[in-house]
């Protein structure tokens, strides 16, 4: 089950770098959201407790429903909703991509994780997730793909975390959470502005500043 | 009163003062309260420092919340650094206000982020619990990047977006390093409560995995870094620096930089007691501090906007300042002693960036010229700030610049010494030439002279006394706190030979 979970992970940010729709992004990212909220739950089922149940559910509703709903809600509000131009395409993404899951599972060889109850799996899947998220920032030129990068490279480093710690203290769990509900807040209200001054959210035209 | 309500206490108050602020519809009674709150904030703070120098490290909340000599010291920085902001916010806003070019909104925009900004970076300071340590480091960029858009135009929306979306994305990178920490510990018997605390790690460091504390490390320096403004990651800086407000670029440059190399010095004894003190995270620590010197100072060159100028000085410098933690042994101590001289000269020369540029109406240096005659008290605050930051003697950044210099010839590193100084050299250039011409060339016909008041001399001259003062003589109590705050880096109680 563990290993299916990655997989699935895995696969969503294969069809992230293949896709250059913004909704069809933010939908992706929601479906992996909701995964890594079952994954949150169903990884620490044996040590189940309230506070491990809160910080489950509350990932799962967060990353799941509330960030994409917040995105696909920007997404209305701002002139495009596609990415004409990304400097990568989705075959060269998919093609980058594919070296980079390679990469990402020698290396997952190379960094052991102590103990003998965590997938082999999730080392390179987090380090995939981070990889694509960092490439969609880079890779695509409307704020709200490079917005849903952040979240994927988060989804990552969020895997790696409940799949390896039964246990991480509450106000951690929550604190981090927080923050990142605090990020994609803040980047949406940001892009809006954002649009509303330059009348787009193409980041390749933000060129003030040099130097 | 316990140490564990006087630690409390320093988060508490910022956040408290923040949220009442909003509550008046006064502009001004809106900045003096955001002030107050900054000011009863540092009181509570001295006497936290003084407890730890005296009665060593404090500890409260079932030791999530600690402050050592390393944290005090930091501490320290701060307190100076945010309570002359804070006054220096009362004298650029006020100017504004007298203008009307403020609204109660951006005011209160203002007083509602400062503060619980200053709440953030403290708790960076106090938690002896990496991963709140982490969370409060990504508070700090959250609440500061609305900072940034006080005056709300495109190069600041720019700015903003820039430095949201690439801090984010660093501290993302910070956040694995810590979660790969806490799986380094993974099989210790520790209360998992209490299995992320920086002093459980040090007394356990001979039973963590030395790869996962490498891989640890190497994402905490990208992460953090980023936040530190180190190059090749600084690509921000600039922007966000030059776009802020004054008071907002002061504390930028003048702690939230060194709160982030904090963060990456809380790992580096962790690391080198696992590794066998072999001096791995060192040496990446000496790369990352002389590209960053490099890349800066030619950068600097070619600037023709002072507050852009002086982000790149601030990436020169942190470059010095991680270069002298590089080094190690008394390079530490020089290190620590940098940090303070540079936040406080760094302090100062935004402050003067800001009153100047309000009078010339651009921060253009080229049509600066002259600010000595314009504005005395001001011009001569750019400039001795400007004189101080190139490590001119005897400005105390002299003092560490040389001492950080020492610990790399002592140490035989010849590449080292060479790079260092074609470094500075090349900055000593390029900021004298903008300084003498900032200072004394020919101002233009249509600048009108500024009005000057007792905060303007105090906000000179305390920075400068200071900056001067330490030049010239160490007091015993600084010197002790930074001894000890560099033994704690260095996971011992003494640095021997340091200066």
């Amino acid at each position: 089950m563990f290993d299916f979970l990655i997989v699935l992970v895995i696969l969503i940010n294969v069809r992230l770098l293949a896709t250059g729709r913004i909704e069809s992004l933010i939908s992706w990212t929601a479906v992996q959201g909701v995964i890594l909220g079952v994954f949150a739950l169903y990884s620490r089922q044996a040590h189940l407790s309230v506070d491990v149940f809160i910080i489950g559910l509350g990932a799962l509703l967060l990353k799941g429903l509330v960030f994409p709903a917040f995105l696909l809600h920007t997404t209305k509000i701002v002139v495009t909703s596609r990415e004409t131009e990304p400097y990568v395409g989705p075959i060269g993404s998919l093609l980058i991509g594919m070296v980079a899951l390679v990469v990402s599972l020698w290396l997952g060889t190379r960094l052991p994780i102590p103990g003998t109850d965590t997938s082999h799996l999730l080392v390179p899947g987090t380090l995939f997730s981070i990889f694509t998220g960092q490439f969609l920032i880079i890779s695509r030129k409307m704020a709200i793909s490079q917005a849903v990068g952040f979240l994927v490279m988060e989804n990552g480093a969020f895997m790696i975390g409940v799949g390896t710690l039964y246990y991480a203290p509450f106000f951690v769990e929550s604190g981090v959470l927080l923050d990142m509900f605090l990020a994609v807040l803040i980047m949406t209200v940001l892009i809006t502005d954002m649009n509303r001054a330059f009348h787009h959210i193409d980041t390749h035209e933000l060129s003030r500043l040099k130097g | 009163m316990s140490n564990e309500l006087l630690l409390s206490l320093l988060v508490i108050i910022p956040l408290v003062s923040g949220l009442v602020s909003q509550f008046f519809a006064s502009k001004w009674l809106t900045l003096l309260i955001s002030a107050t709150g900054v000011m009863i904030t540092a009181a509570f703070g001295a006497v936290a420092i003084h407890r730890t120098i005296t009665q060593g490290t404090i500890f409260g909340l079932s030791d999530w919340l600690f402050l050592d000599p390393l944290s005090a010291f930091h501490l320290a920085v701060l307190l100076m650094v945010f309570g002359l902001s804070s006054l220096f916010s009362i004298r650029y806003f006020g100017e504004e206000l007298e203008h009307s070019y403020l609204t109660l909104s951006q005011i209160r925009t203002f007083s509602g982020l400062w503060t619980p900004a200053m709440a953030a970076m403290i708790l960076v300071l106090i938690s002896n619990n990496l991963g709140i340590m982490w969370v409060g480091m990504e508070a700090t960029t959250l609440l500061t990047s609305f900072l940034i858009c006080v005056h709300m135009t495109r190069e600041s929306l720019e700015a903003m977006w820039k430095y949201l979306l690439i801090c984010s994305v660093g501290i993302a990178f910070a956040f694995l390093g810590t979660l790969l920490l806490r799986l380094a510990a993974k099989d210790l018997p520790l209360d998992p409560n209490q299995a992320l605390l920086w002093t459980n790690l040090m007394a356990n460091t001979k039973s963590l995995a030395p790869a996962l504390i490498k891989a640890a490390f190497i994402f905490a320096l990208v992460g953090y870094g980023t936040k530190a403004g180190l190059a090749p990651m600084h690509t921000w800086l600039p922007d966000a620096h030059s776009k802020a407000p004054s008071p907002v670029s002061a504390i930028f440059s003048g702690f939230m930089l060194n709160a982030a190399l904090y963060c990456i010095m809380r790992f580096v004894p962790i690391v080198e007691a696992t590794t066998g003190n072999t001096g791995w995270s060192l040496r990446l620590l000496t790369g990352f501090g002389l590209f960053s010197i490099l890349l800066a100072s030619t950068f600097i060159l070619h600037q023709h906007d002072l507050k852009r100028l002086l982000a790149y000085c601030s990436v020169e410098h942190i470059g010095i300042i991680t270069l002298g933690f590089g080094i190690g042994g008394a390079g530490t101590y020089a290190a620590l002693f940098h940090t303070l001289n540079h936040s406080l000269s760094k302090t100062l020369s935004f402050f003067a960036a800001g009153r100047l540029g309000q009078v010339y109406g651009t921060y253009k240096m080229d049509r600066m010229a002259g600010s000595v005659k314009i504005s005395p008290i001001w011009g001569l605050g750019i400039f001795a700030s400007l004189l101080a930051l190139i490590g001119v003697v005897p400005f105390s950044v002299f003092m560490s610049e040389f001492q950080i210099l020492k610990a790399a010839v002592d140490g035989e590193r010849v590449g080292v010494v060479i790079l260092f100084l074609l470094g500075i050299s090349t900055v000593f250039v390029g900021i004298l030439r903008h300084a003498l011409s900032i200072a004394w060339g020919k101002p233009g016909e249509y600048v009108d002279s500024a009005s000057i008041n007792w905060l303007d001399r105090l906000l000179v001259a305390a920075p400068l006394i200071v900056l001067l003062v330490l030049g010239l003589w160490m007091p015993q109590p600084l010197h002790s706190l930074m001894r000890q705050a560099a033994a704690v880096i260095h996971n011992t109680h003494d640095i021997g030979d340091a200066p």
